[in-house]
């Protein structure tokens, strides 16, 4: 189902879903576009922080449930195809997938509808291309919008439950006109985004003719040296799920709580009887960019880098993933 | 609280406590619902409101309500364990992970190597083979010790002499421990053809013992490891064990040697 909103008919349609759902859009606050309870429709700059594994995934959860409370669904306005291939691709096979699957990542996710939104001014950061991937979305998400113009939004309905949240909303139907308009919006989002990086990772990297660099030590120290090992690029991915499971039980009752890690932490690789196998700096950098681009590929089969940019512009040391890529590439 | 969570644990009461040297001691734990497990799996055990960590159950591998479990005093967690008394109340989920193959082992002369605590890993093998000598007819265990004040399972030594074929060696006074093996390889008479080895040693020495192995006739395809790695989940879900292209806790931690060699010591 297609339909187009203007701009007022799209914020009164927001404010009906936000009285069945606690309703999340993309807001404004100084350089940055955050999710916040909804207030105005900004739904055209990329990237939104944080990523949709901040709301299926959160930085720190209960690991079981300590009582079935429901809680009211959640509808998420603004995600980018990059954060729907990360949880399509890696979270929903690591925690909703056959083996030890986990009951409260599979709540959560049901309980979050998910309102795309394709890339109208991708940020230069943005290279999601060459990770395999496309500034669009054609599915995977419950809705997705194109903003058309500034007053123009076309709103496609890709799932049961879109179809249902766009029913009654007396909107008007598509022209031919705007389908060829989301076309060419689509296209210059697609060019743009292939502008902003040239080296196709989207079959992993670190292949052989790059193992011989990739083991240089002095390379890596050189790549790491500005490193703060804060962890927001590990923590504003859309794909790095790594946690550690904290172990809070009181004396009568089991309570264990997940929490986001960081392989740059210096305990991430450390081990009983004080030893840590990978206690340099250099080594668990380097150990990040294998993960990413190499290890996740070979097990998810897709690229753990999405392209979403969001470690280039959160690294408070301006660290750039193209870059030490392309200087792998170079040496 | 009923979750289905793979995180939640059960109830295990400790029923009794054993010193094995001043670092381990081993722990019979009673359960509230019944386990199985192969030898080589582990199982995470909970100090409630503490900490949480791996150990392979060092019992006979049968489905029971009751399981043994021998720690060495490592750190933080493992000490409050030795500080617990019998009654007291820990958690345990698992079985997890892969253990040894056993029906690949079955039928061939097995050499199990051990060093120190290492036999600790071994030990429900132990009990495995001895339960079913027809699968497992040919056996040799070499034991080696840094301390012959510390052994641990000492006390079994007379009935493993009756059992299958056991030497021990203290490396006290040896300076390199790959000597030790080298001298037991060189005592034992089997047929290297038909072996398979487990090394069961701190990972800094694997290389050296397999080496051994190696020059005797048995290769790293027919050897096994039970690799010690960093853990958290257990279950493949927070990437915390990840050894190259393997996690530890789900397609280990029993490893054949051949495929973990690189890897050995490091993590890629
Ligand atoms: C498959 C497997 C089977 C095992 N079986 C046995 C067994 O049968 N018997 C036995 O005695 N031992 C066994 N071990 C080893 C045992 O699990 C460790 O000795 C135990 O985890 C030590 O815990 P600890 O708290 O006492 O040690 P600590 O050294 O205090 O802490 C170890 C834990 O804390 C974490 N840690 C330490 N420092 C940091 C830091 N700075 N930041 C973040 N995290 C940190 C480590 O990553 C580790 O998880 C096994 C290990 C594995 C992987
Ligand atoms: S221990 Fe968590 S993935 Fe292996």
């Amino acid at each position: 189902m297609h339909l187009v909103f203007s701009e007022r008919k799209l914020k009164n349609l927001f404010s009906k879903w936000s009285l069945e759902a606690q309703l999340f859009t993309p807001d404004i606050q100084g350089r940055l576009v955050m999710y916040s309870e909804f207030a105005d429709i900004n739904l055209k700059k990329t990237p939104v922080w944080g990523s949709l594994k901040n709301y299926i995934l959160p930085s720190r959860r209960a690991a079981f449930e300590d009582s079935a409370k429901e809680k009211s669904p959640l509808i998420l306005v603004g995600v980018r195809n990059c954060d729907i291939r990360g949880a399509l691709g890696i979270l929903d096979r690591v925690f909703a997938g056959k083996e030890f699957s986990d009951p409260l990542y599979k709540k959560m996710r049901k309980n979050t509808l998910i309102v795309s939104v394709d890339c109208f001014m991708p940020a230069d950061t943005c290279f999601c291309i060459q990770t395999g991937g496309i500034p669009f979305v054609s599915a995977g998400s419950d809705i997705n919008i194109t903003p058309l113009s500034n007053d123009q939004y076309l709103l496609e309905s890709l799932s049961l439950e879109g179809k249902r949240l766009l029913s009654n909303s007396n909107a008007r139907g598509v022209s031919e006109l705007e389908l060829r308009m989301r076309n060419d919006i689509r296209d210059t989002a697609f060019k743009k985004v292939q502008g902003n990086f040239n080296i196709d990772i989207s079959r992993g990297f670190f292949k052989k003719t790059h193992t011989e660099t990739s083991e240089k030590k002095e390379y890596w120290e050189e790549l790491s040296a500005n490193c703060i090992q804060c962890g927001a690029c590990n923590f504003t991915c859309p794909t790095c799920y790594c946690t550690i499971l904290n172990e809070v039980s009181s004396r009568n009752k089991f309570f264990k709580v997940l929490q986001w890690d960081s392989c740059l932490f210096r305990g991430y690789f450390s081990r009983a009887g004080k030893k840590n196998l990978l206690p340099k700096l250099s080594e668990r950098f380097r150990y990040r960019y294998i993960c990413k681009l190499s290890l996740m590929y070979t097990e998810f089969g897709i690229s753990g880098c999405v392209g979403c940019g969001r470690c280039i512009q959160s690294c408070p040391a301006m660290i750039d993933m193209r870059e030490i890529i392309r200087g792998l590439c170079e040496n | 609280m009923k979750t289905n969570s793979p995180y939640f644990p059960q109830t295990a009461k400790i029923i009794e406590i054993r010193p094995e040297t001043s670092l381990v001691k081993s722990f019979r734990l009673s359960l509230d619902n019944e386990i199985s497990f192969s030898p080589g799996e582990f199982i995470m055990l909970t100090i409630p409101g503490e900490g949480e960590f791996p150990l392979t159950p060092t019992s006979e591998p049968i489905k029971s309500t009751v399981i043994e479990v021998a720690v060495k005093k490592e750190g933080y967690a493992t000490e409050l364990l030795h500080e617990k008394r019998i009654g007291d109340v820990v958690g345990i989920r698992g079985p997890y992970g892969k253990g040894y193959p056993l029906t690949e082992l079955s039928g061939r002369d097995l050499i199990l190597i051990a060093q120190d605590e290492g036999i600790i890993q071994l030990h429900s093998l132990l009990m495995k083979i001895l339960s079913d000598r027809s699968r497992f007819p040919r056996l040799t265990l070499l034991y080696e010790f840094l301390n012959d004040r510390e052994v641990v399972y000492s006390s079994k030594f007379n009935n493993w002499h009756n059992e299958f074929i056991f030497y021990k060696t203290s490396s006290e006074n040896n300076s390199s421990t790959k000597k030790g093996i080298d001298q037991l390889l060189s005592k034992i008479d089997l047929d290297f053809d038909k072996a398979s080895a487990v090394i069961a040693a701190p990972e800094s020495m694997i290389k050296k013992i397999a080496l051994s192995l190696n020059m005797s006739g048995i290769s790293s395809e027919q050897i096994w490891i039970p690799l010690v790695r960093n853990m958290s989940c257990g279950i493949g879900k927070c990437r915390h064990c990840i050894t190259g292209d393997y996690y530890v806790c789900k397609d280990g931690p029993v490893f054949r040697l051949s495929d973990i060699y690189d890897t050995l010591g490091s993590i890629l």
